[in-house]
């Protein structure tokens, strides 16, 4: 029970008149201040009393209307107060949201005088983090009707909620609708000669090690035999994602670029645990974003993993330009440093150096003037010029993982055939347009006409030579928009017969 | 904060204020005499424009003022009752009348015992001290109580905090 200041007041007064009593001898006095402490205990009791009363009827509850949720969504929180006793004392209750949520309304507060029987209170509360939280009781301010005392209690229900972090679902990878199992994987070189894991038995011919006689085989057919063995060797991966505009197409934490993002993610894993160079190139808008070569270390398989974390789609930090003086890209060299040319944040801290009115510093300090963005402008299709640039320079034989979607799909066929030049093979994961677009998908059978074209086009970059080509989209809505078609050719082989 | 109290209860207070007044009133003639007018007209006033605990305040300095060092009880009654009536009218609700005007009795016999009993070991000073002392002390278990009966009290444990 909280003392105010007009309760203080009248103490003071009353200890006042207690000892002006004593100053002047008058006992009156005495009778004042005992009538005065004496009101102010009654009046106490009275509060506590009440106060009692209404703690034990009154009903607050507060509700959330989900229970689950995922971050950047919203929900709608109802605080409601009702009690028996119109009668009892004046109530002020405070919503209780948990601190994790960003509430959107006027008032947190509601109000019950005297004679009202309930109030209600809604507000709209925003999820910025995931986690799980629980709504802090509701925090309810009681008052004497003389402003003496008050009191604060906490009361009302506490319900929780789970706030998921926006990710993709039930992410689809596959052909026409069947999921593939694996796309890359412990992977075997193709050719034979000395390894580990044996593969066929052959005849001795002169030229062969005699220390690779299988001679077991040997006492047993009669005629030399020499075992051959399969030989493993590395995949040098380079990843080209495809953070452009147009992936941003899709509900936040499931557009075209987190599922593809998905698929990057995944095949950065598998090449860090079977320690093969993997490089990654990110293509934005205006050209290229990230250039990481291939390399086989931990700390380039974590440079890449961020870069591919960016949660940015359209273009993001430029990366310097190297215009026609392009190194060729080397393996295990530091993705950050392109021959010969430092970052913007160095340039600028040499500009501040050259101070001097000598012509050493009057030639130089124009160029490090030009701070502006170093955006690398590509000619024409970022995507197409990112992998004639990038892919081309590296030596030896690549696989190309190239992870976009359907938005260009006359570039993306220029890039694919560039990109499996020289032997080289190429991975194709695309996210179709139709089945990112905001909504429900209102018309299946539109959406599947679309789809065919999509499914057309993989097929077309898949007849390539070495060239494999997949989609990536939500398994829920590419279900819908088949079994849309599966009804409609249904229907049609029932009108035929 | 004010609380809006319904109509009835606000007319039933200014009924019982207004004849709580007019008792001390006459109280104070008693005690005074002619000048007890004045100081009733004053009593009267100062309940219109205050609120009850400084009206009543007043009250007491003015009955001080007229009755003399060692005033008779009879003298006394009245405009002790009709003050008391002032508080009173205050502090009760019509439905809560009686068991409050009980309750007020109560604590103003609880602590003029105390008084009394301070006068007897040590005269006004005594008197005054055992006074504040009385009122100090119930006030404050009665918030320990309702803080108990409320729940609020942190009560130490002696279990270690889980990890």
């Amino acid at each position: 029970m909280r003392a105010t200041r007009r309760l203080w007041g009248v103490a003071l007064l009353s200890t006042f008149l207690a000892g002006l009593a004593v100053l002047f001898e008058r006992p009156v006095l005495l009778a004042g201040a005992a009538s005065l402490a004496a009101w102010l205990l009654a009046r106490q009791y009275r509060f506590f009393a009440r106060l009692a009363r209404t703690e034990e009827a009154i009903e607050i509850d507060q509700t959330l209307s989900r229970d689950q949720v995922s971050t950047g969504g919203s929900t709608a929180y109802t605080l409601s107060v009702s009690r028996p006793d119109p009668a009892a004392l004046p109530l002020s209750v405070e919503a209780g949201p948990p601190l994790a949520a960003t509430v959107e309304g006027d008032s947190r507060t509601v109000s019950l005088a005297p004679g009202q029987r309930s109030a209600r209170l809604g507000l709209t509360l925003s999820w910025p983090v995931a986690g799980r939280f629980a709504c802090e009781p509701a925090t309810v301010e009681a008052t004497d009707d003389a402003g003496l005392f008050a009191e604060t209690l906490a009361l009302g229900s506490t319900p929780s909620i789970a706030v998921e972090p926006r990710r993709p679902r039930n992410v689809h990878v596959g052909e026409g609708g069947e999921a593939v199992s694996a796309a890359y994987g412990e992977h075997e070189g193709g050719r034979t000669g000395s390894g580990f894991d044996p593969a066929e038995l052959r005849e001795y011919v002169e030229g062969d090690a005699a220390s690779r006689i299988d001679w077991n085989a040997t006492a047993r057919l009669g005629e030399p035999y020499v075992r051959e063995y399969e030989s493993e060797t590395e995949h040098r991966t380079a990843l080209v994602v495809d953070h452009r505009a147009a992936l941003g197409a899709g509900p936040e934490g499931a557009t075209k670029l987190d599922y593809l993002r998905h698929v990057a993610l995944a095949f950065v894993g598998s090449a860090r645990q079977l320690s093969d160079p993997l490089g990654c190139f990110a293509v934005g808008d205006e050209g290229l974003t990230a250039r990481h070569p291939p390399a086989a270390t931990e700390e380039s398989y974590a440079r890449i993993r961020t870069t591919i974390e960016d949660p940015r789609v359209t273009s993001g930090e430029p990366e310097e330009a190297t215009g026609s003086t392009g190194s060729r890209g080397r393996e295990g060299a530091s993705s950050t440093e392109i021959e010969g040319q430092r970052d913007p944040a160095a340039a600028r801290r040499k500009a501040e150096t050259l101070t001097g009115d000598d012509a050493f510093d009057a030639t130089l300090r124009p160029f490090f003037a030009a701070t502006g963005s170093y955006v690398r402008r590509l000619g024409g299709d970022a995507l197409f010029e990112t992998v004639r640039g990038e892919i081309g320079r590296l030596d030896g034989a690549v696989w190309t993982v190239v992870l976009t979607d359907d938005s260009h799909p006359e570039r993306l066929r220029e890039a694919v055939a560039v990109a499996r030049r020289r032997e080289n093979r190429v991975l194709v994961f695309l996210a179709p347009t139709v089945l990112f677009e905001p909504g429900e998908l209102a018309d299946l059978e539109a959406a599947y006409d679309r789809y065919l074209a999509f499914e057309e086009f993989r097929r077309d970059l898949a007849r390539q030579p070495r060239v494999s080509a997949f989609e990536v989209a939500p398994g829920d809505r590419l279900d819908a928009v088949l079994a849309s078609g599966r009804r409609r050719r249904d229907q049609q082989g029932a009108r035929r017969a | 904060m004010a609380a809006t109290s319904s109509d009835a209860d606000v007319r039933g207070r200014r009924r019982i204020g207004i004849a709580a007044i007019a008792l001390a009133g006459l109280g104070f003639l008693v005690a005074g005499g002619l000048p007890g007018i004045a100081a009733a007209v004053a009593l009267a006033g100062s309940w219109y424009a205050l609120p009850a605990p400084y009206a009543v305040a007043i009250g007491h300095l003015l009955l001080a003022v007229l009755l003399p060092e060692t005033p008779g009880v009879l003298a006394l009654i009245p405009a002790e009752l009709g003050l008391l009536g002032v508080l009173g009218a205050e502090a009760l609700p019509r439905d809560e009348f009686f068991p409050l005007a009980a309750l007020l009795l109560a604590f103003v016999f609880l602590l003029s015992d105390a008084a009394i009993l301070g006068f007897l070991i040590g005269g006004l000073p005594a008197a005054a001290l055992a006074l504040v002392a009385a009122g100090v002390a119930i006030g404050y278990g009665l918030h320990r109580y309702e803080l108990l009966r409320l729940g609020l009290l942190d009560e130490p444990t002696d279990a270690p905090a889980e990890t």
